[in-house]
C-alpha cells in the first residue's frame, strides 16, 4: 500500500496524490458498503 | 453504486471548485488504516464482482462474505470517526449492516421492489428466499423483512432512466462520501465571498 502511494507521490505530486488515493480509498468503501444495482446480475 | 460514485465525484469536483473560489488549497488529510478498506474489497470482489467466481460462490459463504467485509469497514469507520463526513458514512453503514445481519447475511430487496424496477420481467426471474442474480440482494417479501425500512425500499422516481433499488444507509454513505471530499475545499465561507 505504501509502495502504491510513493509511485503516486512522484508520478503527480504529493497533494494530488493523496487526492487520488482517498478518492479510490473511498470508491473500494462504497462498492463494499452499498448495495450494487438491483439486477444483481440477472440481466433485467 | 453508480449514484454513490457520482456523490464522491461530485463532492470531489465541487471541493476542488470552492477551494479554487475561496482561493485555498484543497486539503486532502491522511487517512487511518486504509488498508482496511482493500482488505474488506477483496473477499467482495470474488463474491459479487469478478465473473469467473461470483456465480459460483457458495450460497452460505455470501452472508459470512459480506458481514466480515462491511465489519472491516466500520471499524476503518470507527478509526476515522474525527474527519469529516465520515460520521454519515458510518451511519450507513451500521444501517446497511444491521438489516443484511438481521435477514440472514444479505441486503432483502421484496418482489414488490423488483417488480416496480422491472414490470416486464419474466416470471422467473427470481425467486423468494434466493440470492438477486450474483449480486448482494435476497429476495424476500416486506413483511417478512426485519426493519424492510433499512432494505433496499427505496427506487428513482419512474421518469428516471436508469432503474435501480437502494437503501436509506445508501443515502447516508453517498452523502457521507460527498461531504468528505467537498469538505477538503475548506468548511467556511471565505471573507471576501461574504456578503
Amino acid at each position: 500500500m505504501k509502495n502504491v502511494k510513493t509511485q503516486l507521490t512522484l508520478l503527480v505530486g504529493r497533494r494530488d496524490a493523496r487526492a487520488i488515493f482517498i478518492f479510490v480509498t473511498l470508491v473500494l468503501y462504497i462498492i463494499s458498503a452499498g448495495a450494487p444495482d438491483a439486477s444483481g446480475g440477472i440481466g433485467l | 453504486m453508480i449514484l454513490l460514485i457520482a456523490a464522491a465525484l461530485l463532492g470531489l469536483v465541487g471541493g476542488r471548485v470552492w477551494a479554487v473560489l475561496a482561493q485555498r488549497p484543497y486539503e486532502v488529510p491522511n487517512l487511518r488504516w486504509a488498508g482496511l478498506v482493500g482488505l474488506a474489497f477483496i473477499p467482495q470482489f470474488f463474491a459479487f464482482f469478478l465473473p469467473a467466481t461470483r456465480g459460483g460462490f457458495p450460497r452460505e459463504w455470501i452472508g459470512v462474505v459480506l458481514v466480515s467485509s462491511q465489519v472491516l469497514l466500520l471499524l476503518f469507520s470507527i478509526i476515522n470517526i474525527r474527519r469529516s463526513g465520515f460520521w454519515l458514512l458510518g451511519l450507513g453503514l451500521v444501517c446497511n449492516l444491521l438489516v443484511i445481519i438481521l435477514n440472514g447475511g444479505m441486503m432483502p430487496i421484496s418482489p414488490e421492489t423488483l417488480q416496480k424496477l422491472y414490470p416486464n420481467a419474466s416470471a422467473g426471474a427470481w425467486q423468494l428466499g434466493q440470492r438477486l442474480g450474483v449480486g448482494k440482494d435476497v429476495v424476500l417479501p416486506a413483511a417478512e423483512t426485519v426493519l424492510w425500512f433499512l432494505s433496499d425500499c427505496l427506487t428513482l422516481p419512474n421518469w428516471a432512466v436508469y432503474k435501480l433499488a437502494f437503501s436509506v444507509g445508501d443515502v447516508l454513505i453517498a452523502a457521507g462520501a460527498f461531504w468528505m471530499l467537498f469538505s477538503f475545499g475548506g468548511s467556511s465561507i471565505p471573507k471576501e465571498m461574504q456578503t
